[in-house]
């Protein structure tokens, strides 16, 4: 299994930065196949309902296929899709089940923030008469607040990212268990999520950065010709829309990218958690 | 399928040497490190050079454009601490910088010796082109030697620091210590290959990670393969697979060191 994955040892788990470089690999060496599915994805989301389930179990099915790469089990992509067109319901549902219970927690982080601020700002206009000193360091307290929930909150979508995949890959798997199942795996591991998504963002940075420079570039010489109001207004929303499929199009080029990462998180994760991989000598019976 | 580019080096002594290259990702992990340093060093500067330069002004009022030359001065220290910090760094610590240190990279040239100040002075004195638009990252992501301007103009490569095996402090319970003494006179130990064996220390060092359910069925797996691997007929009453697991780990260790 996976014999050349990590350098040192078969069956070391992987450092933070080789997960992503390891997931650019796999997205680099299947991008065609990767690619199509995503356009795939992406068209479905424009049909309510049945098109979102269908987009968000072909999401899963990229992380499925990065994930056979990776235990050296190749899967073909038909034969995941028959696999998984049974459960395609249960990937709407576990969507929709994630992005509430990030909601709730997200509510209950504020509401906890803003008492965290709001009392100890009672105390210290109480406490300091001069209203300069308590100004200043009432808003130092609140920046710090902000920073802290800003990181819980970043920390619970670590513990919920791949709450797809579980449902993906293992067997007897529904919209609930799948969270549990991905919140178990991930527990002691949420900061260094945390790390791998921040990475990620560095590296998918150039490909959004490149689809905001033709907007740069066609807007800069159009005001510098100091056009009309009419003119301003067609132009702007001219460029909008072009802004908007560059970005569009970004997002097909990134969201495979997104879901390969999952994957190796998911296989790393196993591999930590429950010694995937490990086996004695080359996995001959006894 | 690949999932790391590896280099094989001849160094001037015509010895090879095998090293993974760093990746992407482990160097956008360091770089990212090296440049919240730098920024924070960098706003102490600034800080501290304002506030010295209001002083110097206020005091020396009848020179002309002294605030300007302040400036100038204070952007050409700049330039020289974002310079220096990587030059400094990569020639003190052989090839790292704070950065590169905690993701265990490291940069050497093209012939496996490290780099001197020559090498690391081009290299940091390419490293805001390579910024630009990013066209480092694009040079790492597509080569096969992942190599920066930077690395191409000073004939360096980075690579994955070889790190050592944890060391092996995991602990040894006492029935297991007594069962391996015993052990050699009770099976054939010499038929465990190698690989069996360093998939039991893995094993070892990992479990405290690893989920209690996971861990029993992986544990009870690997003590059934290598009890009939190693020709062991009857086990001990009241044994637990992880004690069975050390008691093999430790037997073994000390029939190899002896023999």
């Amino acid at each position: 299994m996976s014999s050349n994955l990590s350098p040192q040892s078969p069956m070391r788990p992987l450092s933070v930065g080789n997960v992503v470089s390891s997931a650019l690999v796999l997205y680099r060496s299947h991008l065609k196949l990767y690619l199509g599915l995503a356009l795939k994805a992406l068209l479905w989301w424009f049909v309510p309902v049945y098109g979102w389930a269908k987009a968000s179990m072909i999401s899963a099915q990229i992380s499925r296929l990065a994930f056979s790469e990776l235990v050296n089990q190749p899967e073909t992509s038909k034969n995941v899709e028959s696999q998984l067109n049974s459960r395609m319901w249960s990937f709407l549902g576990a969507r929709i089940l994630v992005g509430l219970i990030l909601f709730g927690v997200n509510i209950g982080i504020s509401i906890l923030s803003a008492f965290v601020v709001f009392i100890p700002a009672l105390l210290i206009t109480s406490v300091f008469r001069d209203s300069s000193a308590s100004g200043l360091l009432s808003s130092l307290l609140q920046l710090v607040v902000q920073l802290a929930s800003l990181a819980a909150q970043l920390w619970f979508q670590a513990r919920f990212f791949i709450t797809d995949l579980p449902l993906a890959i293992e067997n007897n798997v529904d919209a609930t268990t799948t969270i549990s199942r991905s919140w178990e795996l991930t527990k002691g591991s949420g900061v260094r999520i945390q790390l791998i998504l921040l990475l990620a963002y560095l590296i998918t940075m150039p490909l959004v950065i490149i689809a905001f420079i033709p907007a740069v570039v066609l807007l800069i010489p159009f005001f510098a010709s100091s056009p009309s109001q009419d003119a301003i207004v067609s132009f702007v929303s001219l460029v909008i829309f072009l802004v908007i499929v560059l970005a569009v199009l970004a997002g097909i080029f990134i969201m495979p990218f997104w879901q390969s990462i999952k994957a190796v998180i998911y296989y790393d994760l196993r591999s930590r958690r429950e010694g995937l991989g490990l086996q004695l000598g080359d996995g001959r019976e006894y | 399928m690949r999932f790391f580019n590896r280099v094989t080096l001849q160094t001037p002594e015509s010895v090879e040497l095998e090293f993974t290259l760093a990746g992407i990702g482990n160097r956008a992990f360091a770089v990212l490190i090296d440049y919240i340093v730098l920024s924070l060093t960098l706003t102490m500067f600034w800080i501290v050079w304002g506030i010295l330069s209001i002083q110097i002004v206020n005091s020396f009022d009848n020179v002309n454009n002294i605030g300007l030359w302040l400036l100038a001065i204070a952007l050409l220290l700049n330039f020289f601490v974002y310079v220096g910090y990587f030059v400094f760094f990569e020639v003190i610590w052989q090839g790292q910088t704070p950065g590169k240190r905690y993701a265990k990279i490291r940069v050497i040239r093209d012939d496996g010796r490290r780099v001197s100040i020559q090498q690391a002075t081009l290299r940091a004195l390419l490293r805001p082109i390579d910024d630009t638009l990013f066209i480092g990252a694009f040079l790492i992501i597509l080569g096969s030697r992942e190599k920066r301007l930077g690395d191409i103009v000073a004939g360096t490569i980075v690579i994955q620091e070889e790190y050592v095996v944890a060391a092996l402090n995991f602990p040894i319970s006492q029935q297991a210590q007594k069962l391996a003494t015993d052990l050699p006179q009770m099976a054939n130990l010499s038929l465990l290959l190698p690989d069996d064996f360093a998939a039991i220390r893995e094993y070892l060092q990992r479990r405290g990670e690893m989920t209690s359910k996971a861990r029993s069925e992986l544990s009870l797996k690997m003590a059934r393969q290598v009890r009939s691997a190693i020709d062991l007929a009857n086990l001990p009453e009241g044994l637990t697979a992880d004690v069975f697991l050390e008691a093999v780990y430790l037997a073994y260790q000390q029939q190899s060191s002896t023999s």
